[in-house]
């Protein structure tokens, strides 16, 4: 049955692929955005150094060295655009899973960028709501981990306790809750509660629907496939141009997961609680264009 | 066939016995002005070492001397009056000895002149039974710090005269500290203190006679080279003869310098008796944890004792030692001990060097695109060398044991497992050279001669002028002078100080000889000063001529002090390549070259030979027509593609 709602998941989103395309693009332009001071500072240190092409062949410590000395403050540069760029960013997660359930809903067939406006605000309230949970579940594992490695003692213990126990409990803690906060958003969005309501009823999805955790479990090993792999093609670099074209192919695939991922979770709540007969303004056909 | 057979039947016969010698030698290899014969018991419960030392020493000088002067390192560490403990503010490389944690120290109880001092009195009476106990007196020759009790001197009743021996028959008592500065002991995780004895013995100090080192040729008389413990010094001693026993308790597995030379249990306790020859100091370690690992290399029995978390990195550290034995027989001389040892210690007994017993270091886990275990096994084996075999004076010129050592050391990593091999992970390759040169470059490249007592550096330029920048220097000199004559140097000065204590004028001298040429330039800009070389293109212009032939300028400059050759080399529009020569001594020099084409690339020092430059970036300029952003571009494609990446990966946290 779970395996149904992610095909069905995947259907929606293939069916929109302008949805996907919408993830992708915003997904690109703040990477474009940021980029823009590397490309600056390196053009000018190298540009007429005549180590471009060496540079590019492979890395060399000694330049490089050379090149973040006579790059100034680009270090500083980068570390304070993310000061800026994390709200953005945390805003924009918010306001476009939001679009996406709105868009998926009934049949796919709504606005995304109406979703999007409507609910923005509250579904970010909502998420700073699901920060709480996660911090607690933070101090819960360092607590966790400093009774564990009372227990493991020694080097070999406290590998295991740091470098495998700790982040996998933090992993999977946080994948539950942000699995709660999907559930939450829906709940915002298409069941129409308060934040409040949103926030309690999230968190009681995990106990009341095993396919809720089925349908995010499947759809996050798809996600993190399609992010591990890109990753290891940083690792094999050889032909920087094919692999950036690869890597952006495997990120499209990756925000049509986004897509088909909250289409999947929009079925399943759908099949739960279905919609009450819509109101006249939301049921105008003309919307359905994203 | 006759002396075929004499010879394997020599062969049969001399292999068993070869077995028991510490050293390849069946003479002695060096000078051995002293010996050491010790019983000594471990009480792993208090920590402490307690025992007997016969200790006699000849008189090198030409004439008497009628005072003693000892090193007792483990008072470093006795309290935080100590020179050591000022210096390093309680902390050393990073290891804490707090006031919380127990203190050390070494106690004498008794020294007497021997009743009966061996075959080492030649002849002469001795008041014999004498005894000097109430001479000790601690000396500060370095900072008059009252506190410090790490060098005593004794007054003898009567001098030794030129030539003679004296023995001396002390009974003491160490306490080791916690382990701090490679020395102490630390709980296992099995609850037993692991041990490990360093600076653990009173042992006496180097009388420098007249034309050693820098006492001058005319000098009256020696004079004792003694120096307190300091944050950043280590040894000097004379080469001597080592006859230890050490008693443990049964459980515990012991290590040492030198050869094992017989093992007796008896009422619960071991006693393991060690001999080590031409070697200047004597370490042991003892765990109960310890597993231990044996392979053979040529003539050297290779023990690695290993502790339990570690035992899949066995293998990887017995490989690391052979592959520096390998490479120092080769490039600097033969390896004339028979054992080596390589201990896996606990925390800051790490990383350090004896005798043919180093301790190397890793941590669970440690993955095999990491080669740090791999480079501290090279570099602390390397220490056989630089320190064990040519033992200059680490407290006044470090650099001739740790740069020598991390020069080496440097160049076994690439060769032995290729350029960028320290770390080694997907596109990301880190090589020891590039990464020593980084760690003089980068960090106050003006500041900190090699040529500097060690206790007289400004804070942090120690580790760089110690170890990143002489390996940068004579990486550097390798290259200027080619490998060919660089080999031949290395084992010119090995053949020639093996088994000595040279100094800095020494190995320049060694240096000059084997090239046949004058390398004060060289020295006195790099290892005696502080110049820092920095040579760059300032433009590149052409200008085409009446007669369609281009007239192009490129300018060159020096912007810092240092001086040194360099190679100019110019890339033509059509592709052709010009090599020119340039001292490098004007702070700017125009070279004008007219050519049917256009100069489009200049370029100094093009084979990257001169590792001391601080930037390399500068070194090269391409015309305005020949500019080049591919590089800038894909820096920010991939950059682009890592932020997508971590969008997503931050986007999932929320
Ligand atoms: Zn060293």
């Amino acid at each position: 049955m779970s395996a149904h709602y992610i095909t069905n998941g995947f259907q929606r989103a293939k069916e929109r692929p302008r949805l996907a395309a919408i993830m992708y693009a915003a997904n690109l332009a703040m990477g474009l955005l940021l980029s823009i001071p590397i490309l600056v500072a390196f053009s000018q240190s190298t540009e007429l150094s005549g180590y471009s092409e060496q540079m590019s062949e492979g890395f060399d410590l000694t330049l490089w060295a050379d090149l973040m000395e006579t790059s100034g403050p680009l270090l500083q540069t980068l570390l304070a655009q993310m000061m800026w760029v994390l709200p953005i960013l945390f805003v924009w997660k918010m306001g476009s899973s939001a679009g996406l359930i709105h868009a998926q809903s009934e049949g796919g067939t709504r606005s995304f960028w109406k979703g999007l406006g409507q609910h923005t605000m509250k579904a970010s309230v909502l998420g700073l709501l699901f920060l709480v949970p996660t911090a607690a579940w933070i101090v819960f594992v360092v607590i966790v981990a400093t009774v564990l490695s009372t227990v493991l003692t020694g080097e070999v213990g406290s590998f295991w306790v740091q470098f495998v126990f700790s982040p996998l409990a933090v992993f999977l803690g946080i994948a539950l809750i942000d699995m709660m906060h999907d559930f939450g958003r829906i709940e915002l969005v298409l069941g129409k509660k308060g934040i409040m309501d949103s926030w309690f009823d999230g968190m009681k999805w995990p106990f009341h629907s095993a396919y809720a955790n089925s349908v995010y479990i499947g759809w996050m090993v798809l996600g993190l496939i399609f992010i591990v792999l890109p990753f290891m093609l940083d690792l094999s670099l050889a032909g920087l141009l094919i692999a950036f074209v690869v890597q952006q192919i495997l990120l499209f695939g990756r925000s049509m997961i986004t897509v088909g991922w909250i289409s999947s979770e929009v079925l399943l709540y759908e099949d739960l609680f279905p919609a009450p007969v819509p109101d006249e303004s939301e049921g105008d056909p003309a919307e359905a264009a994203v | 066939m006759r002396s075929f057979l004499i010879l394997g039947l020599l062969l049969c016969w001399a292999s068993p016995l070869q077995a028991q010698k510490a050293t390849t030698s069946s003479v002695p290899l060096s000078e051995r002005r002293v010996s050491y014969t010790m019983d000594v018991t471990l009480d792993p419960d208090a920590r402490t070492i307690k025992g007997t030392e016969r200790l006699t020493w000849r008189n090198p000088d030409s004439v008497p001397v009628d005072e003693l002067q000892f090193h007792m390192y483990l008072n470093a560490f006795k309290d935080n009056k100590s020179t050591f403990m000022k210096e390093s503010g309680g902390v050393h490389r990073g290891n804490e000895a707090k006031d919380s944690n127990p203190w050390g120290g070494v106690n004498i109880s008794s020294m007497r002149i021997a009743d009966d001092a061996g075959d080492f009195r030649p002849g002469i009476p001795f008041i014999a039974n004498a005894d000097l106990t109430d001479q000790i007196k601690f000396i500060q020759p370095d900072d008059g710090n009252v506190d410090d009790q790490t060098v005593f001197s004794v007054r003898l009743p009567r001098s030794v005269a030129p030539g003679e021996t004296i023995a001396l028959d002390i009974a003491f008592e160490s306490k080791l500290p916690e382990v701090v500065a490679r020395t102490g002991w630390k709980m296992t995780e099995s609850g037993s203190p692991f041990i490990f004895a360093g600076q653990w013995f009173p042992k006496i100090a180097v009388l420098e006679i007249p034309g050693q080192r820098y006492v001058p040729k005319d000098a009256p008389k020696g004079i004792w080279n003694a120096h307190q413990f300091h944050q950043n010094s280590e040894f000097y001693a004379d080469y001597g003869t080592y006859d230890v026993s050490i008693r443990v308790p049964e459980a515990y597995v012991v290590g040492a310098s030198g050869i094992q030379m017989d093992e007796t249990i008896a009422d619960g306790f071991k006693t393991v008796r060690y001999q080590a020859d031409d070697v200047h100091d004597f370490a042991w370690t003892a765990s109960t944890d310890f597993l231990e690992y044996n392979q053979q290399w040529r003539h050297v029995a290779i023990k690695a004792l290993i502790r339990p978390a570690h035992k899949g990195q066995a293998q990887r550290h017995i490989d690391a030692a052979i592959v520096a034995l390998e490479r120092y027989d080769d490039w600097v001389g033969e390896y004339p001990y028979t054992t080596l040892t390589v201990v896996d210690g606990i925390g800051g007994s790490n990383g350090m060097e004896y005798p043919t017993l180093i301790t190397a270091g890793t941590t669970y886990g440690l993955p095999t695109w990491s080669r740090f275990l791999e480079l501290v096994t090279i570099h602390e084996f390397g220490h056989q060398y630089f320190y064990g075999l040519i033992a200059s004076n680490e407290f006044e010129e470090a650099w001739l044991d740790e740069g020598m050592n991390s020069y080496i050391e440097s160049r076994i990593m690439d060769d032995a497992y290729g350029p960028g091999s320290v770390i080694e992970f997907g596109p990301l390759k880190v090589g020891d050279i590039a990464a020593q040169r980084l760690g003089y470059v980068k960090n106050d490249p003006s500041k900190g001669a090699l040529f500097t007592h060690s206790w007289e550096y400004r804070m942090g330029d120690y580790s760089k002028s110690s170890y990143s920048k002489p390996a940068t220097v004579m990486n550097t000199l390798e290259r200027y002078l080619g490998w060919d004559v660089q080999h031949r140097f290395l084992k010119a000065y090995y053949a020639k100080w093996k088994f000595q204590h040279p100094t800095t004028r020494d190995i320049q001298t060694v240096a000059e000889e084997v090239s046949g040429e004058n390398l004060d330039w060289f020295f006195s800009q790099y290892v005696y000063g502080t110049a820092v070389v920095d040579y760059s293109i300032h433009s590149v212009r052409s200008t085409k001529n009446e007669d369609d032939r281009y007239a192009s300028t490129v300018r060159v400059r020096r912007e810092q002090d240092g001086i040194f050759p360099m190679t100019l080399r110019v890339t033509l529009e059509d592709g052709t390549t010009e090599d020119f020569e340039w001292d490098g001594q004007d702070a700017w020099k125009d070279f004008k070259i007219t050519r049917d084409s256009p100069v489009v690339e200049a370029f100094l020092d093009p084979e990257n030979l001169v590792l001391l430059d601080i930037n390399r970036l500068n070194n090269r300029l391409v015309a305005d027509s020949n500019a080049n952003n591919r590089f800038a571009r894909q820096a920010q494609l991939r950059a682009i593609s890592l932020y997508q990446k971590l969008f997503f990966v931050i986007g999932g946290l929320f």
